[in-house]
């Protein structure tokens, strides 16, 4: 039986993710290609028109790899649909085998390269997630009965990052109340800061009402990890994982050894159910990062 | 109605209200301005009201969520940038940001721990008042019970070493 996050979670093991960004065009070909790299995780992440720059559709290129035999988590941005094709969306994603969503409010598009697009944001991650629930349990959001409801597990985003911590975990736990089943989070550099706001999730329980995913995003340049520190909203970046990756003589290699470490301490703390790699135009890595990592 | 939906049964006289006022489109036009008159007096100096019609004040704090650009009703959004600045306009300071802030001075902070509603497109820039009393306006939904006490005692016990040095 081939892997998949419903799977992985029901089994309570160390979940494993990984995470395509489709093209900007039109070939089917460079998905499947890339779908070579995601044969030792459990599910894969299919951006959105991520950072509000336009790429192929994220349910399209779902099923390009439910034909590969891979579990996509199909991500639903509020930002460019209103509620109705949102649900529409569902319901076909649902249709063509896509069994996980991770339901985001989505980049504004002033951070992509069209800002003249209008903003939709009909809903908000919350009510999303909410609305999908509801629709898992055979209802539209407008009480209509769904008549062959979708089966879909469900997913929220967080930032361990971000102030103040209070409102990060209101949101969480809403989230968690709304029908999440798991939260992935912003990409782990600083450790200790990670610790702080997980010490805040288990004391609220949601750790056990949701799997906590952290993100892990493996850098081979310290161009990379100077951009996301310096342009990237919502992360922590420590210096001397700057001055590491510059330093070293092989800054890839370098790189691979930072995430199979982090992951190391990830793996150690309490309520982390799982890792999700997300290595920025650099999906090649992930087998050798599961492999590396022990996963 | 389902929980997810929000919605809460109507009082009769709201039933009734509302009945009323649509089958008698002038003085329903009538009301619909004198109360958007009054609120655009009030709430837009005040509070710097969008004019949603579907208003939720009294659960922020009294700050006007629909001011951030996502119009998000259950804030904050992830790319608040460090500082508490917004993602979209970074000379701003998040208005969820705000919006707890002065949830924790007030002490209404168990309000933001419930889900407020998606937003009803179809009350933008109608009366809210008149919404409330035709019952047109969905409650946040209030969400199991213990998991607010929890969040409640958790959160109280956050605040406190937030605030520590």
């Amino acid at each position: 039986m081939a892997r998949t996050l419903k799977e992985a979670i029901e089994s309570g093991r160390f979940i494993v993710t990984g995470e395509l960004g489709p093209p900007m065009g039109a070939s089917p070909d460079l998905v499947r290609k890339k779908a070579e790299h995601f044969r030792n995780v459990d599910a894969v992440n299919v951006t959105d028109n991520q950072s509000g720059v336009v790429r192929q559709s994220s349910i399209a290129a779902a099923k390009l790899l439910l034909d590969e035999g891979l579990d996509p988590i199909v991500q639903m941005t509020c930002r460019d649909r209103n509620r109705l094709a949102l649900q529409s969306d569902v319901l076909g994603a649902a249709a063509l085998g896509v069994g996980n969503l991770l339901l985001l409010t989505g980049d504004h598009m002033t951070m992509g390269n069209q800002p003249e697009a209008r903003p939709v944001y009909d809903l908000d991650s919350v009510s999303l997630i909410s609305m999908v629930d509801g629709m898992r349990a055979g209802r539209f959001m407008n009480g209509d009965e769904i008549k062959r409801p979708p089966e879909v597990m469900l997913g929220g985003a967080a930032n361990p990052f971000a102030e103040p911590l209070g409102l990060r975990l209101i949101r969480i736990a809403k989230k968690a109340e709304a029908g999440a089943d798991f939260i992935q989070t912003q990409a782990v550099f600083d450790v200790p800061r990670f610790r702080r706001w997980m010490e805040g999730v288990r004391d609220l329980g949601l750790h056990e009402r949701v799997k906590v995913i952290a993100g892990v995003l493996p850098v081979r340049s310290a161009k990379a990890l100077e951009y996301m520190r310096d342009e990237v909203s919502g992360m922590s970046i420590p210096d001397a994982a700057v001055r590491r990756i510059a330093d070293a003589a092989e800054p890839a290699e370098e790189g691979v050894r930072l995430a199979c470490e982090l992951i190391a301490s990830l793996r150690e703390i309490d309520g982390v159910a799982g890792v999700h790699l997300m290595p920025v135009m650099w999906e090649k890595i992930t087998p050798r990062i599961v492999e590396e990592a022990g996963l | 109605m389902s929980e997810h939906s929000g919605e809460r049964t109507n009082s009769g006289v709201s039933s009734w209200l509302d009945g009323y006022l649509s089958a008698r489109p002038l003085l329903e036009r009538c009301l619909s301005g004198l109360g958007l008159l009054l609120e655009n007096v009030i709430k837009i100096p005040m509070f710097r009201c969008q004019r949603c019609g579907d208003c939720v004040l009294s659960h922020t704090a009294f700050i006007c969520s629909q001011r951030c650009p996502k119009r998000l009703r259950n804030g904050a959004c992830g790319g608040t940038r460090p500082g508490g600045y917004c993602e979209v306009f970074p000379d701003k300071r998040c208005i969820w940001h705000a919006i707890y802030a002065r949830s924790r001075t007030l002490g209404r902070v168990p309000m933001l721990t419930r889900m407020i509603p998606a937003h009803r497109w179809d009350l933008e820039h109608t009366s809210a008042w008149l919404n409330v009393f035709r019952g047109r306006e969905k409650a946040p939904v209030l969400r199991v019970g213990s998991v607010v006490d929890e969040l409640d005692v958790g959160l109280a016990d956050r605040a406190k070493r937030e605030t520590e040095p």
